[in-house]
């Protein structure tokens, strides 16, 4: 019973999430219209069939600009969890495996830096380096770091202490070699657990930061972005914030539900 | 007593690492606040003068034990913006988001640990499968956009509350309180969610353990091992998982600021950030860190005393 409700989850997700890319793909390949083509005489059009997500304050249309949007966002949350999982992981190897005074500093630090908010640290790398959408994936990248590192060091702990580490070591493999082709191939399963939470993680944090208008600047859509945008016209154009804030529930929900299983 | 002394001492030493910290991050932008506050236009001479009467021909670590003498004491320095005390300008919204922070905590509290129990007790059934995807939902959502929900909702179609006409709390604070309660909502939403299914969990591990069997095989009535025996044993995993709930929630408060239009620190933070105003930034980024320092101080302390294990 349990199994087949968990088995539901996934389905469920893998759906979501085969709909959200095959939705990223149209879009960075063709958008129905110019998602930055003004049009001032279908300003704030409620969804129709020529425009299902409707238009905007600019009389721009809401499905081209939410497809572009999702790409800027997947792809800021890609590169991010990417710089967090190489530079994570890494450290996580080397601390784990060696152990001594450095792994000491370096998870003190480490410790120092999860217990802190991370949007709150997010805002202090763009205060310090300024928004944009590169020095955005820069500062989320450098802050997923910590969370990737103290999970690679832990699965290291354990598994150099496992038989076929001693017996690469007979082999007379060397410490890089064990780490990297031995080791590593053994956290896969966590490493990828790690990965779709940070994806999660980043997508959210990067609306968020848009959404501040400290994030993805203009012309660069985001979905963020525009749910700044689209809340002085909460009230008049309803559909206008919930096309970006829907594609972001289904992204981080399918992942989510994936995840899971 | 040992233990506590020991953590006062980490408390103080990590509390100088943060403020080290977020005073060095603000130097190493290029331009220092002579040329900010004079702007570019302003003679050589003219900044050479602020910077010395600021004391910024200094070297860092003396500059870094003025600004912290100074904090400690209570100046916190002017705003280059509003050319204003910090001090003045921070207090002044201080109260809003620590009123916005309680009412949340509350709020999730109230809700969480009776559904926490409840979904534990049906494990498998309809209600706990509901809430279960209820609660996977509520953690997809950004919390900005529940808010918009909310206001949707709650201000535009049922017209509950007014949308963005905050009323101060010396004006009225009843009505203060209840325009509050929807921040708050779309604060506490998602933390729900979390401590649901964190609590739900501890209590089901507690479930399996031995003494629940010793007791139901005395002859305990379900709810009796429930709320006696098992309750008090997995709440404490929770406690220290509402310590990062509350760091959370500080840092959540700083967009929902944004969308309810509160004037609170967040939304002063993030005006600040942009117009560069670093004297503010410091000051509340040094505030956040220092809550977020203080209550897992005080977590720990409550810890030990409701699990004197974790004392070894």
């Amino acid at each position: 019973m349990k199994a087949r409700y968990k088995n539901i989850n996934f389905i469920i997700g893998t759906v979501i999430i085969c709909l959200i890319l095959l939705f990223l793909l149209i879009g960075i390949l063709h958008t129905p219209f110019d998602p930055n083509e003004m049009n001032g005489a279908i300003k704030n059009m409620a969804p129709s069939l020529a425009h299902p997500f409707g238009t905007d304050n600019f009389g721009r249309d809401i499905l081209s600009r939410v497809m572009v949007g999702a790409s800027t966002t997947f792809l800021v949350a890609i590169l991010t969890v990417a710089i967090g999982a190489a530079i994570g992981t890494a450290v996580g190897a080397f601390t784990g495996y060696y152990g001594g005074w450095l792994d000491e500093v370096i998870m003190r630090i480490n410790d120092g830096v999860t217990s802190f908010p991370s949007i709150l640290l997010a805002l202090v790398f763009v205060s310090i380096i300024g928004p944009g959408k590169y020095n955005v994936i820069i500062a989320l990248g450098i802050i997923f770091v910590p969370s990737f590192a103290r999970v690679i060091r832990s699965e290291f702990i354990s598994l150099k202490q496992m038989d076929f580490v001693k017996n690469a070591k007979l082999m007379g493999a060397s410490d890089l070699r064990i780490m990297f082709v031995h080791i590593l191939p053994n956290t896969k399963p966590i490493l990828v657990s790690a990965i779709t939470i940070g994806f999660n993680n980043a997508v959210l944090a990067e609306a968020g930061m848009s959404y501040l208008q400290l994030g993805v600047q203009p012309p660069d859509a985001s979905l963020g972005r525009m749910l700044s945008e689209a809340q002085p016209y909460l009230m008049n154009a309803p559909w206008y914030a919930m096309a970006p804030g829907i594609v972001i529930i289904l992204t981080v929900l399918g992942v989510s539900l994936v995840n899971e299983q | 007593m040992k233990y506590i002394m020991k953590r006062i001492y980490t408390l103080v030493i990590t509390l100088f690492m943060v403020s080290f910290l977020t005073f060095i991050a603000f130097q190493v932008i290029p331009g220092d606040s002579a040329v900010t506050s004079l702007g570019t236009n302003a003679t050589e001479e003219a900044i050479d003068a602020l910077r010395e009467e600021l004391g910024l021909n200094e070297n860092v670590l003396v500059r870094f034990f003025t600004w912290i003498g100074n904090t400690l004491q209570g100046d916190f320095g002017k705003s280059f913006q509003y050319e204003l005390p910090v001090k003045s300008l921070v207090g002044d919204r201080m109260p809003v988001t620590l009123w916005l922070s309680l009412l949340s905590i509350i709020i999730i509290l109230i809700v969480s640990i009776p559904l926490g129990i409840l979904t534990a007790k049906k494990e498998g059934g309809f209600i706990d499968r509901l809430i279960t995807l209820i609660t996977n939902t509520s953690m997809a959502i950004p919390p900005f956009f529940l808010g918009m929900i909310i206001t949707l909702v709650f201000g535009f179609v049922l017209k509950w509350f007014i949308p963005g006409r905050y009323v101060n709390p010396s004006d009225n604070f009843g009505q203060f309180i209840r325009f509050m309660i929807f921040p708050a909502l779309a604060i506490g939403i998602p933390k729900i969610a979390m401590v649901v299914k964190f609590l739900r969990s501890s209590v089901l591990r507690q479930l399996k353990q031995d003494y629940v069997r010793t007791a139901r095989s005395k002859g305990q009535k379900e709810n009796t091992i429930l709320y006696r025996h098992v309750l008090k044993n997995a709440l404490i995993p929770v406690i220290t998982f509402i310590a990062m709930v509350i760091a959370d929630i500080m840092a959540g408060s700083i967009i929902i600021e944004q969308v309810f239009g509160l004037p609170g620190l967040g939304r002063l933070l993030v005006t600040s950030i942009s117009n560069r105003d670093y004297p503010v930034v410091q000051i509340i980024i040094l505030y956040i860190a220092a809550v977020v320092v203080i209550v897992n101080f005080i977590v720990d302390i409550l810890y030990q005393y409701i699990d004197p294990r974790v004392r070894v």
